[in-house]
């Protein structure tokens, strides 16, 4: 296929990413998730090839 | 998602322009950094992410930093090189300029992740110059090859020609820049092999002259010296010294599992590389297939290796028994939870129409593991389509899957592009693409080829309602989109007063560059309105013009092209020579546009100075052509 499809995930990290906690939801609400928890958020653009 | 309204905002409100891209925030919101691509083994990209939550040399403390010590080049060479990655050309390219301004005031130097010491000055040019090189938008090449001009005994230098391997340089500019290059480099095993597969492209054929000959001897060198270096030994020694160091974590890294294991791929690749080139010069048959049985010792477990082997048994070496043995239905069995190797047992028999009902249970396997993938079922239905099962292609990627999938702009845009162009299910087609396309619009190019295949298909309505008014009304600051659009539909003849339209806004944009411009004036010559053309690129443009030759150059053969201005384009290619008296191409235009300007004394010293210049043979001959014409033009006007 010409073009891959094209996702995005959102994780909040942990101290050394030892447990990923994968969000759903809109970036809204993991922004105020981090916050709330004081930690780094972390957004992942991705390609799917397989 | 992609393909969803939501995930395509996240990428334009975050300018995401390629994948992989990670985005780090800091807890309060803001933007703390950012990686694009996943280069390198885990490990490496594990401590990547590692020191940004640490905080070091991330964008946020780079330009806290940089708030410190405004006058200290290495941080805005840092951010610049972020952005650089980001493919945000326009932010790079000003700090670029930003640090080399700062580094001229000063001597500073800094350590590049190897441990190299560089100067802030030369680091900020090549930062500048690379910028045009690796980031969206026209590449140019001349900015790193100035900078080597410029700072020919940096240690950049190197990553400067490797740079310039993301073009192929041909006749006269390859024989100067690869002269350069093995001047520098005499026996470089990195670049002999960069330069050697250049005679891989198709398009690099017919250059058999003095490039080969450069090549050949590049890579005849850099083997010589090659055998004298064992990468094992250098490693095995370098872990001994980590180990009297007392630094036995290190040399675990060194010369540990992870060293091995790369060392084992390396073998069986290599294996496999051998086998391919003889057997795709049918020579050295049996030594060839002995290779790949070894290969296949040396990385039994390797999915990807069992089927580049079969693939070779079936196609190269005509053994179907042997492909089976190693990737049949016993190999099946044992992967049954993995869908890229599903796919990957799928694609190889169908596509070769050999145990296709294997084959197909793999694929049922895959999609009852990734129901929802476009990626598969797309890839799955083009594989199918070519195998002629085109029932199969259509029940896995067909009308159904989109019925389910209303709003999913990208399964209804490649559901829609995969069968409009096989012109079945029409009716359910082109509304599908219609929505995907209207709702999350894509580049120029794919409107314009989608409308096209809508009017031949006698869908003139949804052809306007992808690439019509109101297309044109959200793209009123994209000199390419309106000038193809304006071109599109007066070709078409169709829809002409959004035509016009089109290209007038294009012409009265502000930032238009040479390019555009030339596009432009190309679009209204085509169409009948020469005087526009000149308007937009003629002799008041080239008035503005500065030192640039490239762009004088351009406008020099565009109107000598097009039969059209000559003198004006005279007067550019006078003022290419002017500016640069040493460069081949510009005494050649100057040469060419004389011909047909009647300007033969004029185009004989032009084509002299061309020939005192050349150095390839077949340029020099096609220069004594062109000197044989204007020479007899030069006879008649005088005799």
């Amino acid at each position: 296929m010409r073009k891959a499809a094209f996702f995005f995930f959102l994780f909040l990290i942990p101290i050394f990413l030892s447990a990923q906690n994968w969000l759903t939801g809109s970036l809204d609400e993991a922004m105020a998730k981090a916050k709330a928890s004081n930690k780094p958020l972390l957004l992942d653009f991705f390609a799917e090839t397989g | 998602m992609r393909g969803e309204l939501a995930g395509e905002k996240l990428v334009t409100k975050f300018g995401v322009k390629s994948t992989p891209f990670l985005l780090f925030f800091n807890p309060d919101g803001t933007e703390l950094d950012w990686i694009a691509g996943y280069s390198g083994i885990p490990e490496n990209f594990h401590k990547q992410v590692l020191a940004i939550l640490a905080g070091t040399e991330t964008v946020a403390s780079l330009e806290s930093l940089h708030a410190r010590e405004p006058d200290n080049p290495e941080p805005v060479i840092k951010l610049a090189g972020k952005y650089q990655a980001r493919q945000d050309r326009d932010k790079a390219l000003a700090l670029s300029k930003e640090a080399m301004s700062l580094a001229a005031k000063g001597n500073r130097t800094m350590r590049l992740e190897n441990g190299e010491v560089v100067s802030c000055a030369e680091m900020a040019e090549y930062q500048y110059a690379r910028t045009y090189m690796v980031t969206y938008g026209i590449i140019e090449h001349r900015y790193l090859r100035d900078f080597i001009a410029k700072f020919p005994s940096s240690y950049l230098v190197k990553d400067a020609f490797r740079d310039l391997f993301g073009l192929l340089f041909t006749g006269d500019e390859g024989i100067e820049v690869y002269s350069k290059m093995i001047e520098r480099f005499p026996n470089d095993p990195e670049l002999a092999n960069r330069l050697a597969r250049y005679f891989g492209y198709s398009g690099i054929a017919g250059e058999k002259g003095k490039i080969l000959d450069l090549s050949l001897g590049l890579s005849e060198n850099a083997l010589r010296v090659a055998p004298a270096v064992s990468v094992p030994e250098t490693a095995k020694n370098l872990a001994n010294l980590q180990i009297l160091k007392g630094l036995p974590e290190k040399a675990e890294e060194t010369y540990g599992s992870g060293f091995l294991a790369g060392q084992v791929k390396s073998w069986a690749n290599n294996l496999m590389a051998y086998a391919e080139f003889w057997l795709q010069k049918k020579r050295n048959q049996k030594d060839a297939e002995a290779a790949i049985d070894l290969a296949l010792r040396v990385r039994p477990e390797d999915r990807s290796l069992l089927r580049q082997a079969a693939s070779d048994y079936l196609t190269l070496l005509g053994k179907p028994e042997k492909a089976l043995a190693i990737f049949g239905p016993e190999f099946l069995k044992t992967i049954q939870d993995s869908p890229k190797d599903l796919y990957s047992y799928f694609s190889l028999w169908i596509r070769q129409k050999k145990i296709e009902a294997g084959a197909l249970t793999a694929l049922e396997r895959l999609l009852a593991l990734k129901p929802e993938s476009v990626y598969y079922r797309g890839s799955a239905a083009y594989a199918l389509w070519d195998a002629d099962q085109k029932d199969k292609a259509r029940s896995v990627f067909g009308p159904e899957f989109v019925k389910g999938r209303p709003e999913n702009m990208n399964s209804l845009y490649e559901y829609g592009t995969f069968w409009l162009r096989r012109d079945i299910d029409m009716e359910e087609v082109v509304p599908s693409l219609v929505k995907s396309l209207r709702t999350i619009p894509k580049g120029y190019y794919e409107h314009m080829q989608t409308a096209e295949v809508l009017r031949k298909a006698g869908k003139a309505e949804a052809a306007l309602a992808i690439f019509g008014p109101e297309y044109l009304e959200k793209n009123q600051d994209n000199p390419d989109a309106l000038a193809e659009y304006g071109n599109f539909w007066l070709k078409q003849k169709s829809n002409l007063e959004s035509a016009d339209q089109a290209l007038e806004k294009a012409a009265g944009l502000p930032s238009l560059t040479s390019r555009n411009r030339m596009r432009l004036a190309r679009v209204f010559l085509d169409n009948a309105k020469p005087g526009r053309a000149e308007d937009i690129y003629g002799p008041a443009y080239l008035k503005t013009l500065g030192s640039e030759i490239e762009p004088l150059l351009f406008y020099s053969q565009f109107w000598k092209y097009t039969n059209r201005n000559l003198f004006s384009a005279l007067e550019a290619a006078r003022k290419a020579c002017a500016l640069a008296p040493t460069k081949i191409e510009a005494w050649k235009a100057l040469a060419e546009i004389c011909v047909v300007t009647a300007e033969p004394k004029e185009g004989l010293a032009a084509v002299e100075k061309a020939l005192g210049l050349v150095k390839d043979s077949q340029e020099r001959q096609k220069l004594e052509t062109l000197k044989k014409q204007i020479q007899a033009a030069l006879d008649k006007k005088e005799g």
